[in-house]
């Protein structure tokens, strides 16, 4: 490799910017996984017995599962023992009413990762559920999504309010006993968000949710349950920063979504956790089960990722095509730096008649960053005219970066079209040539060629998103150089 | 422990003492230590990822003969004329469930530095020279076969010939009182600046039950220019496993195709090693599979080094209920920059009983590189089709003329025109035929 400019060590040296640590009273139960801790949690929450007896059957199953290895990660083994499994903010009792009865300390933690609730409202015209540590403590523009009979509320609510819908729909995508973290968040999770979009509704705003981990020692599992019922059409962001510290934390989300017929669900994600230092130390291991159900005829669920955080990110967001003429897609951009891993990617079950997939994935590999796509795409006997695209392409930045491919193809009906397609490339010494010489600074030629790179992915992102993915990764890659 | 297994730990125990190169100790630990490997290692189930779509219990849980008892293969009195596969060189080595067969073999006109050596002759010299053939492998196949081999053929090209005559390996699953699991071998080893072309062909004549255990190994050294030709067309109640493993040297070049007609199941896997600059593989195959049929291909290009180059290209028709496997891996290993790698993967799906599973791989690590894959699964072009139709085709002919047009390119870069126009017949009945066993295979 010829030598790198400056920017490149700048770029490598640059410090988390969202990390910085708030220091509020911690109600935690002590370390530890047994059936204890789950009926705490769920009498805490004052969950009925329902609830309870479904986290333990989970937990029943969890015990008898193993940890899976076959992915392209390597890290040390978890003690899931020395995890805290319950931390909330200590003022529950008496919930916020307002804005102004939200612990300070809450909103001064938002402020300084620039998006203040008020502006938030205000500007984006986002309803926001933010899920601090474990609790939802605040819920924006619910009156308003209620005036159309949308349901944004955070899980525990849901459960006590809307059981019907819960029992009906939770665990119906993604099964307790799915994969040993899924079994896992399904005996502990603690809180998330819920939301129904009743027939023929389209829901009048973009609904968000803010993640951040706080507490030392306390692992996230959260559950997130969207259901969009016959006809409707929801988007729904989801956007995550998290302090700096130095032990690793797990984060095994699920998340599940159901589009009945004709309804439309776009699931977008920004994820930028706390990646560890340039020696891989710290950071958040991100294993994650996200599944989306097109279970009606003509429903259409769309995930979009930028994945820039994390020491290791481990994640499928999947379509399962029931319906006849679903259509499933994936865009998804992941950025692994320093000692960063990333295996991502997705699967495409066609079951229905005439489904459609598409998947686009972009990998950026920097450093000894190592990313992986790995993806199935299975056309089952039954799905006539099934039809999928792929196209996986990886940038590789610096001599010991790695970028891997692993899809998986299986098709059992003579009348699919599958194409998939994969590239691995450096950045082009012509490409940067060609705009140094018209005066675009190095930084600026990166910047412009990544974005460019992942533009597919990009411009599938609601507005919001887009820019704020933008800025990422132009943070991200400041001046690297291949 | 399952059933074939058991039964080969107790012949290998049986038969270690009169296997060729027995009494001498270098091969005979090299036996002893390749058993030993293939028993830790186990025979593959569909838990292990690389044999997640290929099931090889009918293999696993039957009864074979592996070694021994030759006198009632000998007494199988074939001729030239009824061989399953056509000679297609006048240097050829026939072998009869893995043993060298000298009556139907012609081998005498082999020019200076061309030697062609049997594995049991070549087993019972003594000293260095036995080196090429002492290889352990981690994988449970190959180490079976280095345990248990008794015959096969190593071809030697010495440094800066170039021989343009195809050399021909013809390997037969017979009609045999037991059904047996033949191990065959074949070791290429090209010296400096030689070329050489190898035809690898199994086959079986009707009514075998037999299964093959087979293992290729070629080592092209700087310079060397390998073309490998490997065919395998079986009967409907043989299995038939394979493996190459391909080392290639500085500037050396090497072709390896494999042209997969299969007979149950069949699993093949080709890697290739490129360890020095300037080295190059080609990987070309074809596989078609029909009722009954399985074919698994795996490749792995491992590019250990800088500045080398490979390039597959893969296609597969999967019709009536049979299944096509394929599963390509191109590896770039760190620091191993300036690499191109290029892998293609085209499938047609004829039959909706029929299943085509395919996972073109990459894992790069390093970032100088120029890689990219491809897959489809599909089927005939409805344009073309149409187009056919229009002209007066009936359906069926037109079928086979597009299937035809989407096999053929692969045969068509054959540069051995016997081969090539055997190749070119057998896609084409193979296209026009519904059934597999009625066809004649030999052209």
């Amino acid at each position: 490799m010829a030598s790198q400019p400056q920017d490149i060590t700048d770029f490598v040296n640059r410090k988390y910017e969202a990390g910085f640590y708030t220091d509020i009273e911690q109600d935690s139960v002590a370390p530890g996984l047994n059936p204890g801790v789950i009926e705490f949690i769920s009498k805490k929450k004052g969950e009925p017995q329902w609830m309870l007896d479904w986290r333990l059957k989970a937990y029943e199953r969890w015990t008898k599962m193993a940890e899976p290895k076959w992915a392209h990660v390597h890290y040390p083994p978890i003690d899931l023992q020395a995890i805290s499994y319950y931390s909330a903010p200590k003022s529950q009792d008496d919930r916020p009413k307002s804005l102004d009865e939200v612990d300070p300390e809450l909103i001064a933690t938002y402020e300084k990762l620039g998006i203040p609730l008020e502006e938030q409202k205000m500007l984006a015209g986002v309803a926001v559920d933010m899920v601090f540590d474990s609790v939802s403590v605040h819920t924006t523009f619910k009156e308003k999504l209620a005036e159309v009979g949308v349901i944004f509320c955070s899980f525990s609510e849901a459960v006590i309010n809307h059981p019907e819908l819960i029992q009906r729909y939770l665990g119906s995508v993604v099964p307790v006993s799915d994969n040993y973290f899924a079994a896992l968040n399904s005996a502990v999770f603690t809180d998330g968000s819920f939301v129904y979009i009743p027939k023929n509704t389209r829901c009048p705003m973009e609904l968000s949710t803010y993640f951040r981990i706080n507490a030392m020692n306390t692992g996230q599992f959260e559950r997130t349950l969207i259901i969009a019922d016959s006809g409707s059409h929801v988007s729904y962001l989801e956007g995550c920063t998290a302090p700096m510290r130095d032990e690793n934390q797990l984060h095994a989300a699920v998340v599940e979504l159901v589009a009945l017929d004709d309804a439309e669900i776009k699931y977008s994600t920004v994820q930028n956790w706390y990646p560890g230092d340039e020696n891989g130390v710290g950071g958040i291991y991100n294993f994650v089960t996200k599944r989306g159900d097109c279970r009606g005829n003509n429903s259409k669920i769309s995930w979009t990722q930028v994945e820039t955080g994390s020491a290791i990110t481990w994640k499928y967001p999947s379509c399962i095509l029931k319906g006849d003429n679903s259509i499933g897609e994936f865009y998804s951009v992941a950025l692994a730096r320093n000692c960063q891993q990333a295996d991502t990617g997705t699967k495409m079950v066609h079951l229905g008649r005439n489904t459609r997939s598409t998947i686009i994935s972009k990998g950026i590999s920097a450093d000894r960053g190592q990313n992986a796509y790995r993806g199935l795409v299975r056309i089952a006997k039954g799905a006539t005219n099934a039809r999928n695209y792929t196209q996986c392409d990886s940038l590789l930045i610096g001599d010991r970066s790695g970028a891997h491919t692993f899809p998986y193809v299986e098709v059992k009906n003579s009348s699919a079209q599958i194409e998939h397609e994969a590239s691995t490339s450096k950045i082009s010494d012509d490409q940067l040539f060609y705009l140094r010489q018209r005066g675009i600074r190095d930084e600026d030629a990166i910047n412009m060629i990544v974005n460019g790179f992942c533009r597919d992915v990009f411009k599938e992102l609601p507005m919001e998103f887009a820019v704020e993915a933008q800025k990422l990764l132009s943070i991200s890659l400041e001046g690297s150089i291949g | 422990m399952n059933l074939l297994s058991d039964q080969l730990a107790e012949q290998f125990q049986q038969h270690a003492g009169t296997l060729p190169g027995a009494g001498k100790p270098r091969v005979a630990d090299f036996r002893r230590e390749a058993f030993t490997r293939f028993e830790k290692i186990g025979m593959p189930t569909l838990r292990q990822e690389d044999w997640k779509y290929t099931d090889i219990r009918p293999l696993r849980e039957s009864n074979y003969i592996a070694l021994g008892d030759h006198e009632s293969v000998a007494s199988n009195k074939l001729t030239q004329a009824d061989l399953p596969f056509p000679i297609l060189s006048s240097h050829v080595a026939v072998f009869l469930d893995g043993i060298f067969n000298s009556d139907l073999s012609s081998l005498d006109t082999l020019p200076w530095g061309v030697t062609c050596t049997t594995i049991a002759d070549f087993l019972q010299r003594d000293g260095d020279e036995v080196a090429p053939f002492l290889n352990q492998f981690d994988t449970a196949f190959p180490a079976l076969n280095c345990a248990l081999v008794e015959d096969g053929m190593l071809v030697q090209v010495a440094a800066g010939v170039n021989f343009n005559e195809p050399i021909q390996a013809l390997y037969v699953n017979t009609v045999s009182p037991g059904a047996r699991l033949n191990s065959a071998r074949l070791i290429i080893s090209a010296s400096a600046n030689s070329e050489v072309t190898i035809i690898e062909s199994h086959a079986s004549v009707a009514g075998s039950t037999n299964a093959t255990n087979a293992l290729t190994e070629i080592n092209a050294e700087t310079g060397a220019n390998v073309s490998h030709y490997r065919i395998q067309i079986d009967n409907a109640s043989c299995h038939h496993i394979g493996n190459v493993y391909v080392a290639v040297a500085n500037d050396a070049s090497v072709n390896t195709y494999s042209f997969a007609f299969g007979g149950a199941i069949t699993r093949i896997d080709v890697n290739a090693d490129l360890i020095g600059r300037g080295a190059h593989v080609t990987m070309n195959g074809l596989f078609m599979v029909n009722d009954g049929q399985h074919i698994d291909h795996h490749t792995r290009v491992r590019h250990r080094v800088g500045e080398t180059t490979s390039s597959e290209n893969y296609k597969g028709i999967a019709d009536g209920n049979g299944r096509g496997v394929f599963n390509g891996k191109i590896l770039v290993e760190q620091d191993a920059q300036k690499i191109e790698a290029l892998q293609s993967s085209k499938n047609l799906l004829l039959s909706d009983n029929a299943e085509i599973d395919t996972k073109p791989e990459l894992e790069i690590y390093a970032d100088d590189v120029k890689c990219a894959h491809g897959a489809t699964v599909g089927q005939l072009d409805e344009d073309a089709f149409f187009y056919l139709r229009s002209r007066g085709i009936d359906e069926q002919t037109a079928r086979s003329i597009l299937t035809f047009a989407f096999a053929a390119d692969i045969a068509a870069s054959v540069t051995v025109a016997p081969l090539r126009e055997w190749l070119e017949r057998i896609i084409m009945t193979r296209t026009h035929a519904a059934g597999i066993n009625e066809i004649d295979d030999r052209g």
